[in-house]
Parts: C-alpha cells; sequence; structure tokens
C-alpha cells in the first residue's frame, strides 16, 4: 500500500503528510459505518463522503441548507426573504471562504453603474461575447442563466447594503480579441474588495437571523428512496455528527478543489503551485455529489494567474503576478533556456495557459518555473514582488549583470541576454514582433503605463539598467472551477441528465458557466452568487 | 563571561589594527572585572528587550544561544490560537495568516525594532503595539 508510507510533499508550497490525511479520511468512513478498505485514496475519499443512512430522527431541519459561506450564503438570505427557514454551514473557523480573501469584483454586464456612466451594453451582446469566451465548455443554457440573472443578483447585493464601483481600468479580459467585449464597466467592485464584500453578506445574514455554524463541515448527503436528496450529515464541533433535515434542497458551494493534490494529479492537465484558495477547498461538495451519482462538467480548469516566488519573515510563498507587475515596461517572462513565452500584458488567466507547455524535446514542462526579470528603471517605478520601489530583499536575487542573475536563478545566460537584446530592440520600435504584446487594447487599457510619454508601447520597456532582478513564477490559480453538472436551475444533473431532486451547486463546486475561459473580473463570484440566487429562487418555487 | 570577552575582541578586531586592539582589550577586560555580570546587559539594554526582561529569562543557558521556535514565547502566552483569540477583534486579525503561524520575533523583534511582516506585502492599518518593544 503506497498509501501507508509518510510522503512529504512540497510542491507549490502545500505540506501534505499523506498518511495522516489518509488516516482522516479512513476514519470518517469508519465513522459513517462505511467500512472496507479501498486501495485506491481518490475513490477513498469519494467512499468517504457517501450517503449515509436517514436518521430515525432529524437533529435539525430547516427549508433550505447552503454548505459554504461565501458566495453560496447569498442563498440563505434568498430563500429566508421567500419565507423559507435557511441554515449556512462552514467547514472552517472563519467566515466568508475564498470570497472574504478576493477582491471582491462582480462581472455584470449591463449594470447599474455603467448606466449612470452612460456606457452602452447590452445583455445579447454580454451573451455572444461569453459564449465565444467559454471556449466550447459551456452551455447555451448556463450562460444565458448567468446573463439574465446578474443585473437581478447585484440588484439584490446592492439592496442589502452592497456599494460596488465601477472597477477601472479593467476591461474585459478578451477585450480587443473577442467581439462585443467592454473597454470599462462590466466589473464591479467594493473600496473594500472582498472583505467588505462578504462583511455586507454577513451583516445582512445576521439581520435575517439565519444561523450560520462555523466549523461545522457537511459530510455526506441524506437521500430518501427516490434518490432526492433531503438533508446533510455533518460534524458539529459541539455535538458531533448531526443529521439537518432540507426539506427544500441543499445547495453545494464548497468551492473547489485546489487543496486536494489527488483531485488535482487526477483532474487538471498541469501542476498549480501556491493555490490562492482557502485552505478548506477540498473538494468536499463534488465528492459529495460524486458520491451520490453526479456528472461532473469543466473539471480540467482553473482560474489561473500566475505567481511570483517571495520569501516573507522565513516563508516562502505565491504573490499574485497581477498586471499592476509582470505586465508593465521593463518586466518580461523568461523559461529556464532565457526565452521568452507569453504576452506579458495579456490577462493572468490566459497567461497562465502558456505555462503549460510538455516540451517532448525534454520530456518536462518547458516553462516551469519560469522567471520574471526587471532591471533598476522599472524597480523605481513599479512593485516587485508586492515590494514597493526602493525596498530590497534577498529573494530578488539583485544582480550587476545578466550573467550574474541567470548564475543565480538558473537561465541559460546566452539565451537570457539575447532575448534582452531582442526586447529591448521591440521596445525601441514599440512593437513585440515575437508575442504583441501591448497591441490588444487590453493589454494598454487595463496593464499598460501611460503615462510613460518616453516609449512608444506602454507596455513595452527596455531591459538595461543594472543592478538587474530576477524571481521565479509559476502558474497558480484562484480557484479551480470545474465541478458538479448543473443545469440553468443550478440543479445537479447525473451523467444521463436526469434532475438530482433537491441537489444544488454553485461557483466552484460547480462545472463554471464560463467554462474554459475568463470574461472578466469577478466572472469568478459572478458564477458564485449568480448561481446561488437562481438555485434559492427555485427551491423557493418548490411544491 | 569568556564568550562575551571574545565577542568584544571581534568587534575591536573589525575596527583596529593589532597595536591597539591589544590595548582596547586590557580596558575592556578591566572594565568586564569591575562590572561583574552586569556588563552582560551592555550590549542590549533593557529598554530594547521585550518586556523589559532580562536576557536569562529568554536564553536559559548558560551561553545565550540564538532561539529557534516559539517554544519560549509561548511559555508565558499560551498557545498561537490563544494568542490570535486575543487579537480576534482585530481587522484583520494579526495571528491569522494564509502563511499558517509564523515565528513571533518575525514581527515582535526582541533585540531591534518591531516590524508588522504582513505589511511588507499588504496595506494594512495595523501598527506595532509598543508594550511589545
Amino acid at each position: 500500500m503506497e498509501s501507508k508510507g509518510v510522503v512529504k510533499e512540497n510542491a507549490g508550497g502545500i505540506q501534505v503528510d499523506r498518511r495522516t490525511f489518509v488516516k482522516g479520511t479512513a476514519a470518517v468512513a469508519m465513522a459513517l459505518g462505511v467500512g472496507g478498505f479501498l486501495d485506491n485514496i481518490f475513490g477513498q475519499q469519494v467512499k468517504a463522503h457517501e450517503p449515509a443512512p436517514r436518521p430515525t430522527k432529524w437533529d435539525e431541519e430547516f427549508d433550505v441548507v447552503v454548505v459554504g459561506s461565501g458566495t453560496g450564503a447569498l442563498a440563505a438570505m434568498v430563500a429566508k426573504d421567500a419565507g423559507f427557514s435557511a441554515v449556512i454551514l462552514e467547514k472552517a473557523a472563519t467566515w466568508g471562504g475564498t470570497t472574504a480573501i478576493s477582491g471582491g469584483v462582480l462581472w455584470v454586464p449591463n449594470n447599474y453603474l455603467m448606466k449612470e456612466a452612460g456606457i452602452e451594453d447590452s445583455l445579447e451582446e454580454a451573451f455572444e461575447y461569453m459564449k465565444k469566451a467559454s471556449f466550447g465548455q459551456s452551455s447555451d443554457e448556463l450562460i444565458h442563466a448567468y446573463i439574465d440573472n446578474a443585473n437581478p443578483t447585484l440588484d439584490y447585493l446592492v439592496q442589502n447594503g452592497h456599494k460596488p464601483k465601477i472597477q477601472v481600468p479593467y476591461a474585459d479580459y478578451y477585450h480587443g480579441s473577442i467581439d462585443h467585449s467592454r473597454k470599462l464597466g462590466r466589473s464591479v467592485i467594493p473600496p473594500g474588495l472582498g472583505r467588505e464584500l462578504m462583511r455586507t453578506v454577513r451583516a445582512a445574514v445576521d439581520a435575517r437571523g439565519i444561523p450560520v455554524y462555523l466549523q461545522t463541515p457537511a459530510v455526506s448527503l441524506i437521500t430518501d428512496e427516490s434518490g432526492a436528496v433531503v438533508g446533510v450529515w455533518a460534524k458539529s464541533p459541539a455535538k458531533g455528527k448531526i443529521s439537518i433535515r432540507a426539506r427544500r434542497g441543499v445547495l453545494l458551494a464548497t468551492g473547489g478543489f485546489d487543496h486536494n493534490k489527488e483531485m488535482r494529479e487526477h483532474f487538471l492537465p498541469g501542476p498549480v503551485y501556491y493555490p490562492s484558495a482557502v485552505p478548506t477547498d477540498t473538494g468536499d461538495g463534488i465528492l459529495m455529489g460524486m458520491a451520490i451519482g453526479a456528472d461532473l462538467r469543466n473539471m480540467n480548469e482553473v482560474w489561473g494567474w500566475p505567481v511570483k516566488e517571495i520569501t516573507i519573515a522565513g516563508k516562502k510563498m505565491g504573490s499574485f503576478d497581477g498586471g499592476g507587475e509582470r505586465a508593465k515596461p521593463g518586466s518580461i517572462y523568461v523559461n529556464r533556456f532565457g526565452q521568452r513565452f507569453c504576452n506579458e500584458s495579456a490577462n493572468y488567466d490566459a497567461t497562465t495557459r502558456n505555462f503549460y507547455w510538455w516540451d517532448n524535446s525534454i520530456m518536462d514542462w518547458r516553462n516551469i518555473p519560469a522567471f520574471c526579470i526587471v532591471d533598476s528603471e522599472y524597480r523605481k517605478r513599479y512593485k516587485f514582488g508586492r515590494q514597493k520601489p526602493g525596498v530590497e530583499q534577498p529573494w530578488m536575487n539583485r544582480s550587476d549583470t545578466l550573467e550574474e542573475l541567470a548564475g543565480k536563478l538558473g537561465i541559460d545566460a546566452e539565451g537570457l541576454m539575447a532575448t534582452v537584446e531582442r526586447v529591448n530592440i521591440f521596445a525601441e520600435e514599440g512593437v513585440d514582433r515575437d508575442f504583441h504584446r501591448g497591441e490588444k487594447p487590453f493589454d494598454r487599457l487595463t496593464y499598460g503605463d501611460s503615462e510613460r510619454t518616453d516609449l512608444k508601447n506602454p507596455c513595452l520597456g527596455p531591459i538595461k539598467t543594472p543592478p538587474f532582478y530576477g524571481v521565479r513564477v509559476y502558474p497558480g490559480s484562484l480557484g479551480t472551477c470545474g465541478g458538479l453538472r448543473i443545469n440553468g436551475n443550478s440543479q445537479v444533473l447525473t451523467p444521463y441528465g436526469k434532475v438530482i431532486d433537491g441537489l444544488y451547486a454553485a461557483g466552484n463546486t460547480a462545472g463554471s458557466p464560463a467554462g474554459a475561459g475568463y470574461p472578466g473580473a469577478g466572472a469568478t463570484l459572478g458564477a458564485g452568487m449568480i448561481f446561488a440566487r437562481i438555485a434559492a429562487l427555485h427551491m423557493a418555487k418548490k411544491n | 563571561m569568556v564568550f562575551l570577552f571574545s565577542e568584544l575582541i571581534d568587534y575591536v578586531d573589525e575596527r583596529m589594527d593589532v597595536e591597539m586592539k591589544q590595548v582596547t582589550a586590557v580596558i575592556f577586560l578591566v572594565s568586564f572585572l569591575i562590572w561583574g555580570t552586569s556588563a552582560a546587559q551592555a550590549q542590549t539594554t533593557q529598554k530594547d528587550l521585550i518586556h523589559g526582561l532580562g536576557c536569562d529569562s529568554c536564553h536559559d543557558t548558560e551561553v545565550p544561544q540564538k532561539l529557534e521556535g516559539n517554544g519560549v514565547c509561548l511559555s508565558c502566552h499560551g498557545s498561537y490560537s490563544e494568542v490570535a483569540g486575543l487579537t480576534s477583534k482585530m481587522e484583520p486579525n494579526p495571528h491569522v495568516s494564509h502563511l499558517g503561524e509564523f515565528d513571533c520575533v518575525a514581527c515582535h523583534k526582541p533585540h531591534g525594532e518591531s516590524e508588522f511582516v504582513c505589511n511588507q506585502c499588504h496595506e494594512f492599518e495595523i501598527k506595532m503595539p509598543e508594550a511589545a518593544n
């Protein structure tokens, strides 16, 4: 049994003691009376969430049970407003899940702020755009559900105290590449980001008297004779195993599977480093759905973003390498051969895709790890690994020459010097002849530095002023975005397309309505909140 | 005593030529004999130390050594999560981090100016308490 060995892995900064992990899941399985012994760890995980027998007497009863306190929390509010009781179960000790540490952005085409600002938009155009921007991995049904319910969801949040603004200067992520995009307005952000958004939601939840059970993970779904979901088994810190009846339905909104090694390995097309989702995102909702025969969608996808590997107080971590750094003039990405491999000013999800080139000439990922290289002119103006200009840190590998820097990072020095020479010519001409950086409106509007009158291309600057700096960069993620297959009512479906009564999923627990794409900032939380609200409205209509 | 004396020699070594060093070393040695154990505290003054405690409150060995981990701090303050409980009303709670548990001294520096390391990346409105300096 491979699983008996103690394997300390440190991929992506996650340390997992496999024996502890397996013992944990086995203990859960045993506690639920599943018994047996499976060689397959992944199968064992599903087994751990196997539907357990219905209790003779329910410990607690509600109309709606929401599993996860991120975007799913909206469903509890909507249900309560429709006159039904609801409860929110949260595995972590803290409220808000990954949403609470996010940017708090929602992607809502044709929203009220756009109208106020005189930005023209239409739901028809938004549909066309999102359809192309999902690259064939979504469905018209899901895209329509998103687009048609986006504004009612935003308006509902605003009625409940949400005060967003248009996110400046964020264009749609394929602006200039896919028709019907907008250069501004579809992404709306609260000044206090996700922390503020989830504080607003929490206040609204508390005002309605909706109970929130922290440190109370749902473990398995409870079904009736027909296979319909009628409740959940959860683990309460005070009461132990408790059965919670859900008269109208269960919404699974437990986030993705970022911190489940086996699921990452079996579903994602390559390694993900330093995932940004909260550590409790271990695919629980997806596994619970699988355990009762739910279908899956989009499991090969993440909301990708590149991360710089930095060290703070002795701890290695992945720092989101957003447009404020990566895309600015004087910064390039190279692989170990010193070669560029992407347009550094494209949106972060698209940029992350360029890391995943399995090169059969070296039988390895050609662009993992990669390296971000900058010069002193860059460092005078922009942040580097979130450090302000002037701040020096040992992990920045400050070097007087590019050769020295290449040596420190393990990059082919000749390759790097040839690349920089070529980039410097591009910068002078204002044209990136290799990766067309700064040609698309998105690059210039969102990430370019329009104040740089010294440059012909606001995204392209030379790298020639020593000392030079460089750090490792890796493909990371905000969250996985594959999960249970849902319909336009957020209802979970079987592989035969049959609805599983009483079971709903939203956000990163469901196959994303954005499929393999990322239409704009906030399509992430957008999908979560929009489909949570849809789920609650559908549960409210149940006879 | 031997340890501290040799440290002083090293200190002087960096700054003076050999002849001067010998003379100065004698002066230092004499100072040492007069001061006795109080000289041990001359390097780091009382007010530089966390809570104004003496060296041996933390470095409980004859020859002070660099400490690893949070054991000494937590021997008085309870567990890390208990400490986090004390700051649970703060936004955000500085003792709950996506990087897990820190070394206490990463922020609360016994021998230097304390620093809120989260703000190396973030811009939280949190200042280090004076009592900890």
